[in-house]
């Protein structure tokens, strides 16, 4: 091969040494392989624009501020972003210069196709919504602008591509074919444009439904006609010209004039200042580019503290690099002199450095890859498959141009005091070191030690930071939930979406309950409306005997259908008064069972047992309740929230739930019960799909994903850089050791012993290693208010974790200190005679 | 007069690269307190190594060595380094001071590795030292804003900041003009009528007649001045001869060309 002398040139130092060259691309690898493996995740959740044209154009509408009524929010955003289909309707009317108004929600879906039922995710759509994403259909057609405007229209479904592919093998033939859709027949119409599965990708949409047949499809208050029913997720396309704030502008006005004219004739009972608050309410508008999920809101805090610490990672390395690029100028110096001396340009010397700092990122580069790959398996393993399941294990392109360019980057930052070494070195200086001046390298020297030291700062505060989530991880995990959640199997089943009227589905409930707790291998099995752990919440307002509430007061409390045996199955202890029993059924006096941090909100005292309440205000509310017994606090939605003011009501008095969630505990193998669990259901209805299905010990485990991956990764991160940290403390010893052995020679012929040689290595290794703890420290301090919001039941700064890191890097220190250590030991002091 | 060294058939011989060199065969050497003793011979015939034998810098491969009446040629290297630290005092032909330290603690060092020497008496003992050496107006000085002479002086102060029992010397003025030279060997002279013992290496026959006696070593062992001569000018004979021979070669190739 003919390479150009100028680059063989340039290589030949590189290839001469192996090893160091070989050590640079290992730890170039390995920081940047970590940084591009979170950087993939914090793209595809954070950055990565929704697969539609001009994406940036998308805009989700938001109103903060109380409203009344119905109430209904899911991943895809918090309240503020749901509005009423009325005020859709009204608030596409205004004439503004916008391309679409387009609103949507997601719901669950059992769909069955040639006598094969499955539960899925379907998506209502207002009729213009594919317009406003400017889409067009992969087969068939897309819901157009304009049809389906009455409730009840439009019994049709557009399948999402991979929904189609996967369920339907690409069937051209499918367009006009019927599909039940939660027991309710549909004409399949279309089928959307690949690769777009709605806009909140964490939820992806397999079938897309009209948003007029949600009173048909869902079991849930959602409704077309009512203005104070908030369920629908707004999303505009503005123009290309237009500003958001300009949008906002013209739209908040006649927005205040909607509430004004058309929902504030209909609020009752409030105070005049929490009606003039619903009448102020503005009108926000968010970019949505990158599409809409609470995943990236709860995802950006931990993610970038993530890319902040592999940050970190790639810093050690690169002072790792610098160190060993340093140290090869060194030994190259005489050499550069020479060709300085023979009349070598500085830009000559430029370039040849230059194209060797390229050369060593580009095989960083390729070699970061892999190194890539795992971390991005490593985290994709440890997020539970809702969330990981939408993200894409494969690096994009773009990903790795990132990668490769901070690479480069990289390089180029460790190989800036090399350059400059390089670059200083004057022709003459060649003759002047060997005339045996000793010094001449103090200013290298001490760049390497401040270098260093920067590297224990920055392994002290990933150790820090790894600590306190460490700690944050054991508390969670360590926290009394009040219940026991060990030996529990747990899954969920909605009837009402295979068109199961609500008597069947209580019927069902109630003997699928029994027949559960009669199998073998079963201790007890109960029934709840809510699944605990998961986020989810039910609340109601509530009146209760004895109990003074003003309009203006806090009447909520969660709520929980349970049956008979919950508090058995769960273990939670009850405190006074009696559990439900069979005999609590619809013709029975209403009863609910407290716990206590009910008891305490509605200052019931003691008396707690025999106590009237009511689901609902207002004066004039008949308390129609019986407070039958009291239970311990328990948690409820989350690990981390302590238990909210709960009251139980027994499932047989309740009518029309369309889903229910089981829970059984079995003192044998949990494993074995899940898999005794579909065929039981299928008895009933074959087909209806067992869903959730699992223990409620990895429920829980899932809840507290955050603290499980920040605890992981950054334990593994902040491992990476104290061994890194560790290398470059061993480099820089070893390196300064033999610079010095002359020196060390005379010591030792003036007087000094093995023991005090070994000592004053130590001892300049502490110092590095004592700097470097305090700055780590401070460092530790800052990074740990980043990271506060997410750690639990621990202050950021927590001097026991502090020491501790402190004391890991001191005894890494002194290990890597200890082989330079025994070499200066042992040098021989006739070396003094020979210095030069 | 007490006898402060006693070699008795010292030998040394190291071993690179599978090659033996016996660069000491069989010395015989006594020194007494209060002398000033001058060791010259050509160049690799040893003179280093008997130095660094004698300042316990390294240990010889055999034969027996009394220090003020101690056996050493067999301790251990801590045993070695505190005597050294003790007993002797060393002055290169390199200076060797260390860059990094100013004049005062280069000046202090061996102090610092001797227990029992408190912070203030080293800093009155090394002033003292630089004072016998006149260079006490220069300790915030590094060894680098120094000439080369006054590094030199800074050397000696170090070698005798601890009292040693002997000063030993390798080419002290090698790396100095003539005039520095002469500074330097007139300080040592100074030292010497002070009572300091001084075993000194040197090539020049001026500054040797600085000693008392003069010892002569070649091929690894010590000779007396008339063998020296004759040895040399066997020497000189056997090399003009080979020059011979190779002009000689070089003119014949020449003539074939
Ligand atoms: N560490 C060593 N390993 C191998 N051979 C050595 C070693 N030190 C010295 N020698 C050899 O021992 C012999 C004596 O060396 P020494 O340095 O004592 O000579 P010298 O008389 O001081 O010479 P000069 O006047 O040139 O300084 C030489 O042949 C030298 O090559
Ligand atoms: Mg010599």
């Amino acid at each position: 091969m003919n390479v150009p002398p100028l680059i063989r040139d340039a290589l030949r130092p590189l290839l001469r040494r192996k090893v160091v060259s070989g050590l640079i691309v290992v730890m170039l690898a390995l920081g940047v392989g970590v940084n591009t493996g979170i950087f993939s995740i914090f793209h595809q959740v954070l950055l990565e624009k929704l697969p539609i044209a001009q994406a940036e154009q998308l805009h989700a509408l938001a109103s903060p501020g109380p409203r009344q009524g119905a109430n209904s929010a899911d991943g895809t955003g918090d309240d503020l972003f749901v509005f009423s289909y009325s005020m859709w309707q009204d608030l596409k009317a205004i004439d503004a210069p916008h391309q679409g108004l387009a609103g949507f929600r997601n719901f669950g879906a059992n769909v069955g196709f040639d006598g094969q039922t499955t539960s899925v995710s379907g998506s209502f759509v207002t009729p213009n919504y594919f317009e406003v994403m400017d889409l067009a259909p992969a087969l068939g057609r897309l819901f157009r602008p304009g049809e389906y405007t009455e409730a009840g229209e439009g019994a049709t479904v557009v399948l999402a591509y991979d929904h189609w592919r996967r369920e339907f093998g690409a069937d051209p033939d499918v367009v006009g074919r019927t599909l039940i859709v939660n027991g309710r027949a549909m004409e399949i119409i279309g089928v959307a444009p690949r690769e777009f599965v709605g806009v909140n990708r964490f939820d992806p949409t397999d079938i897309f439904v009209p948003i007029t047949m949600v009173s048909e499809l869902a079991n849930m208050s959602w409704r077309i006609e009512p203005r104070d029913n908030y369920w629908i997720y707004l999303i505009m396309r503005l123009s290309p010209e237009v500003a958001p704030e300009q949008i906002a502008a013209i739209l908040e006005p006649r927005y205040r004039t909607i509430l004004r004219e058309r929902d504030a004739p209909l609020l009752n009972e409030v105070s005049d200042s929490w009606r003039a608050r619903f009448l102020a309410r503005g009108l926000e508008l968010h970019p949505i580019g990158v599409g809409m999920s609470n995943v990236g809101d709860v995802g950006r805090t931990p993610l970038t503290l993530l890319l902040t610490v592999t940050g970190l990672v790639l810093l050690v390395a690169c002072v790792n690099i610098a160190n060993l690029l340093l140290a090869m100028a060194i030994s190259d110096r005489g050499e550069t002199a020479v060709r300085m001396a023979l009349g070598a340009g500085r830009r000559k010397i430029m370039l040849r450095q230059l194209l060797q700092l390229g050369f060593l990122a580009l095989l960083g580069a390729l070699a970061c890859v892999p190194v890539a790959m795992a971390t991005l398996h490593v985290v994709l393993s440890l997020i539970p498959d809702s969330v990981s399941s939408p993200l894409s294990a494969s690096l994009d392109w773009r990903v790795l141009a990132t990668g490769i360019g901070v690479s480069l980057g990289a390089m180029l930052l460790a190989g800036a005091a090399p350059l400059l070494q390089a670059l200083g070195s004057r022709p003459v200086a060649a003759i002047r070191e060997q005339a045996g001046r000793s010094g001449g390298s103090r200013f290298s020297s001490r760049l390497r030690s401040t270098l260093v030291t920067g590297q224990i700062a920055l392994a002290l505060t990933l150790l820090v930071i790894s600590g306190l989530f460490i700690q944050s991880l054991f508390n969670v995990a360590r926290v009394d939930l009040g219940m026991n959640i060990d030996q529990v199997v747990t899954f969920s089943i909605s009837p009402a979406r295979n068109g199961y009227p609500a008597e069947r589905s209580a019927m069902l409930f109630a003997e699928l309950e029994q027949r559960l707790d009669e199998l073998p291998g079963v201790e007890s099995a109960t029934i709840s409306s809510v699944p605990l752990l998961t986020y989810n919440n039910w609340g109601n307002n509530v009146s209760v005997e004895g109990f003074e509430a003003s309009s203006d007061t806090d009447t909520r409390s969660n709520l929980n259908v349970v049956g008979p045996r919950f508090f058995q199955t769960l273990s939670i202890p009850l405190m006074a008064g009696r559990s439900f029993t069979e005999q609590d059924t619809e013709g029975r006096s209403k009863v609910a069972i407290v716990n206590r941090a009910f008891a305490e909100k509605f200052d019931m005292g003691d008396a707690v047992i025999g106590k009237r309440m009511a689901r609902a205000t207002g004066s004039g509310v008949e308390l129609d309740i019986e407070i039958v017994g009291l239970v311990a606090d328990a948690r409820y939605s989350t690990i981390k929230d302590d238990p909210p003011p709960q009251f139980f009501v027994p499932s047989g008095q309740t009518r029309g739930l369309g889903g229910a969630v089981f829970y059984a505990r079995t003192p044998g193998d949990p494993e074995a019960l899940m898999r005794a669990i579909p065929p039981l259901v299928a008895e009933f209805d074959p087909n209806l799909p067992v869903e959730n299905l699992t223990t409620l010990k990895r429920v829980s485990r899932e809840t507290i994903i955050i603290e499980r991956l920040m605890g992981t990764l950054a334990t593994l991160f902040a491992a990476l850089a104290t061994l890194l940290a560790a290398a470059g403390l061993f480099g820089v010893l070893n390196f300064s050791m033999a610079q010095r052995s002359n020196e060390l020679g005379l010591r030792a012929a003036l007087g000094a012993s093995p023991t005090a040689l070994k000592r004053m290595m130590l001892r300049h290794a502490l110092v590095l290693a004592v700097t470097g703890i305090v700055v780590g420290t401070a460092l530790a301090l800052l990074l740990g208010r980043v990271s506060a919001g997410l750690l639990y039941g621990i202050s950021p700064f927590e001097p026991l974790i502090s020491v501790s890191a402190a004391v890991i890097l001191l005894a890494v220190v002194l290990v890597a200190g200890w082989l330079p250590a025994r070499k200066a030991a042992s040098v021989q002091p006739v070396q003094a005679l020979r210095y030069e | 007069m007490t006898q402060l060294i006693e070699m008795t058939d010292i030998r040394k011989v190291f071993y690179a690269d599978e090659v033996e060199t016996h660069a000491l065969a069989g010395i015989h050497l006594s020194i007494d307190a209060g002398e000033y003793v001058a060791i010259s011979g050509p160049s690799g015939c040893g003179k280093s190594t008997l130095l660094s034998l004698i300042g316990l810098l390294d240990a010889p491969t055999d034969g027996r060595y009394r220090l003020n009446g101690v056996s050493v040629e067999d301790i251990n290297a801590s045993q070695r380094a505190r005597i050294r630290n003790k007993e002797i005092g060393f002055i290169f032909q390199a200076f060797n001071l260390i860059g990094d330290l100013n004049v005062l603690e280069n000046v202090e060092l061996p102090l610092t590795y001797r227990d029992g020497v408190s912070k203030s008496e080293r800093r009155e003992r090394a002033m003292e030292a630089l004072k016998r050496v006149g260079m006490a107006h220069r300790i915030r000085h590094f060894p680098s804003q120094l000439s080369g002479g006054q590094q030199q002086r800074v050397a000696v102060a170090r070698a005798l900041v601890g009292e040693p029992s002997v000063l030993l010397a390798d080419e002290p003025t090698g790396n100095l003009d003539s005039k520095n030279g002469e500074a330097v060997m007139a300080l040592l002279a100074e030292l010497h009528a002070g009572g300091v013992t001084i075993c000194m290496v040197t090539h020049d026959p001026r500054y040797a007649d600085f000693a008392d006696r003069q010892v002569f070593v070649f091929d690894g062992q010590i000779v007396d001045e008339e063998t020296l001569h004759k040895l040399r000018q066997e020497e000189e004979q056997r090399l003009e001869e080979q020059i011979g021979q190779a002009r000689a070669r070089r003119d014949t190739i020449v003539d074939h060309a």
